[in-house]
């Protein structure tokens, strides 16, 4: 049996969902999420329909389209999506027609359709779910993540695999895989799988392919819960979600053709007519090791509802072959839940044994422009100079002398519940992190906030400012990522309240992206992309 | 067929990180006789033909020109005009220069 301090560590964790810096993994949620009911340790109990409920239709389909503004690298566009979405049992087809129409010329945007991997914006989620999860609503999902479960994880059997962009996936503390995304490039959409398979309370298994049109990055994680393993399942635990007290991990990393150096004629970039910056490639492997403990004092302390705990972890990153590419980090943080109304707030920090050639968090968010060309910032290009434009990520981390630094990273995150009704919670994550060395231009720092979903809105943004000098630079947004949407329906989602409502089916749909374009001189520049939408969809389900 | 799909990414995903301990050839200056640069035109008529395109060809012509030794000059440019792929171009640019190496 297990004791009960054990059994409040796991409390802490399934409050939390991730692991604290595996927050970002949620930001893969796209607006369209908001369709879903919240979530929430009530919300989901609430409004859970398992796989084979009665209710359940064998069909369901559902069509519908936005219509609105966008502005994409300085140019103005009339957008038009339709989308529709077939579900035949388990298997699910989401698909959409993005049309985006020239205001000053009335055609359609050349890079939208100028080459075969294109046809990859027409498929946005093809998935097949099976075993023990919550049966989402039927409606559009762009995020395409596995589907949670509201019951035990020690009851839980589930496999699913995804055709769709691999997006925010963050592995462990994120100190390889962090915020992935395989293009956040609309002239290059990419097309991935990613699958999943959870086997009770024991382990669960993650893998991506990031393009299958064109696939260059490739991994996985292998999550083990050796106690339970070994000493049995937790079925007596009444309360208890998840089997987080501890967690061993094992990530394995490949990029198959890692742009090693640009190609260049008179010292400029090669840019082919698709807009593709050629690159001399080389396969990299990097394989991950990773250690979780959750510890909350006082279980069983019924005087108040909150709990403090310790959460620590220990990680070990290493690319092959390659001397000092590698990492050890050590992470510490101070735990507070409510196990009442749900709050969870951490604040620690880590330290780092970091190899000269090893990039923290190296499958980032912005991998798929940083691999090409990794000099994005004013203190990354001042050092490289005219190499500037034909360096990059790989060939910048391989350049670097061996030798190791120490680094560190400061960590904050907080779970605000926010109550919907008297049954169903919701909550607003947010999550802060800074990060840096003793080398130069290597500073990062990460916040994400939300993505929240309310009864009828969901939102979220996300900064990422990467390779900079110091604390005393931060407030800067040279070299920063940052997206922002919303999605807001003029009615309520809730799957008895939406039915006789037809506001429910029309939405106002906004983002905004500050990211980098390839321009015809081979450089990637910044570029403000927005896009604001009023959409409708109706169908049977 | 999926996992026959799997096993092959499994495949060469192992060949390919099997080939990165492999090391790489040393490029070849396909130009190193020439005593002439070739003319602008010509070059940037080509990487246009073989879709290897540099922004304002004609400017970064001169302007190497004048910034690179002559005999690394002649050798590159003729080197440029005579290749078939970006990746060739790109050998030229590694290979052309001082003791078969990179211009710059």
């Amino acid at each position: 049996m297990h004791s009960p301090r054990i059994r409040a560590a796991s409390f802490g964790l399934a409050l939390c969902c991730t692991s604290a810096v595996g927050r970002a993994q949620s930001f893969a949620q796209e607006p369209a999420q908001a369709a879903q009911p919240p979530s929430g340790p009530s919300a989901s109990a609430a409004n859970a329909s398992p796989g084979g409920a009665d209710e359940e239709r064998y069909v369901a389909f559902r069509a519908g389209g936005d219509v609105g503004y966008a502005r994409i690298e300085e140019q103005d566009f009339v957008s038009v999506n339709a989308q529709a979405l077939l579900r035949v049992w388990n298997f699910r087809f989401g698909i959409a027609g993005p049309l985006r129409i020239s205001t000053s010329r009335l055609g359609l945007r050349e890079r939208d359709w100028d080459e075969l991997r294109d046809i990859a914006r027409i498929p946005q989620c093809l998935r097949l779910d099976l075993g023990d999860y919550d049966r989402p609503a039927d409606r559009f999902d762009p995020a395409c993540q596995p589907y949670a479960h509201s019951g035990r994880q020690f009851n839980r059997l589930y496999f699913s695999t995804r055709f769709a962009p691999v997006n925010g996936l963050t592995f462990a503390e994120g100190t390889l895989v962090n915020g992935f995304r395989s293009s956040f490039d609309p002239d290059h959409p990419a097309m991935g799988v990613a699958s999943n398979f959870e086997l009770w309370d024991w382990f669960k298994l993650h893998h991506f392919v990031d393009d299958i049109t064109r696939p260059r990055v490739t991994g996985g994680r292998l999550s083990l819960w050796p106690l339970q393993i070994f000493s049995g399942r937790n079925q007596d635990w009444s309360w208890d979600n998840r089997p987080d007290e501890l967690e061993l991990g094992v990530t394995a990393m490949g990029d198959l053709d890692a742009p090693l150096s640009v190609q260049s004629a008179f010292g400029r970039p090669i840019v082919d007519a698709q807009s593709n910056l050629r690159f001399n490639g080389k396969p990299v492997g990097a394989l991950g090791f990773d250690l979780h403990y959750l510890y909350i004092f006082g279980f069983g302390d019924g005087s108040s509802p909150w709990r403090f705990g310790v959460y620590g972890a220990v990680n070990y990153d290493r690319f092959l072959a390659v001397n000092d590419m590698d990492m050890v980090n050590a992470a510490v943080r101070f735990v507070a839940v409510n196990r009442q109304d749900g709050w969870d707030i951490r604040v620690g920090g880590d330290y780092r044994s970091v190899g000269n050639r090893y990039v923290p968090g190296y499958f980032d968010a912005n991998y798929g422009t940083n691999s090409q060309q990794f000099a994005l910032t004013a203190d990354l290009q001042s050092i490289l100079g005219n190499a500037s434009l034909v360096t990059t990520k790989l060939g910048y981390a391989l350049a670097q002398p061996e030798g190791r630094s120490h680094g560190y990273r400061a960590f904050a995150s907080v779970n605000i519940p926010i109550p919907l009704s008297r049954t169903q919670r919701s909550s607003l994550p947010i999550s802060l992190y800074f990060e840096d060395t003793e080398r130069r231009a290597d500073a990062t720092v990460l916040l994400n906030v939300g993505p929240v979903q309310l009864e009828q809105l969901v939102a979220g943004a996300q900064l990422v400012r990467r390779n900079f000098d110091g604390i005393t630079d931060l407030f800067s947004v040279d070299g920063t990522l940052v997206r922002v949407f919303a999605q807001l329906f003029m009615g309520p989602q809730d799957p008895q309240r939406r039915r006789n409502n037809p506001l429910s089916n029309i939405y106002l749909l906004a983002r905004y992206d500050r990211r980098w374009n390839l321009g015809d001189d081979g450089a990637f520049a910044v570029t403000n992309d927005v896009q604001a939408t009023l959409g409708y969809s109706g169908g049977m389900e | 067929m999926k996992i026959a799909f799997s096993l092959r990414w499994i495949a060469l995903s192992a060949l390919s990180l099997l080939s990165a301990c492999a090391p790489d050839a040393a490029p070849v200056c396909r130009g190193s006789a020439a005593a002439t640069p070739a003319s602008a035109a010509d070059v940037c008529a080509n990487l246009r033909a073989i879709n290897c395109p540099v922004a304002e060809c004609e400017s970064a012509y001169s302007e190497w020109q004048r910034t690179v030794d002559s005999a690394s000059f002649a050798r590159v440019t003729q080197c440029y005009r005579g290749a078939r792929t970006c990746g060739e171009v790109d050998d030229c640019s590694r290979s052309c220069g001082p003791d078969a190496g990179a211009v710059r």
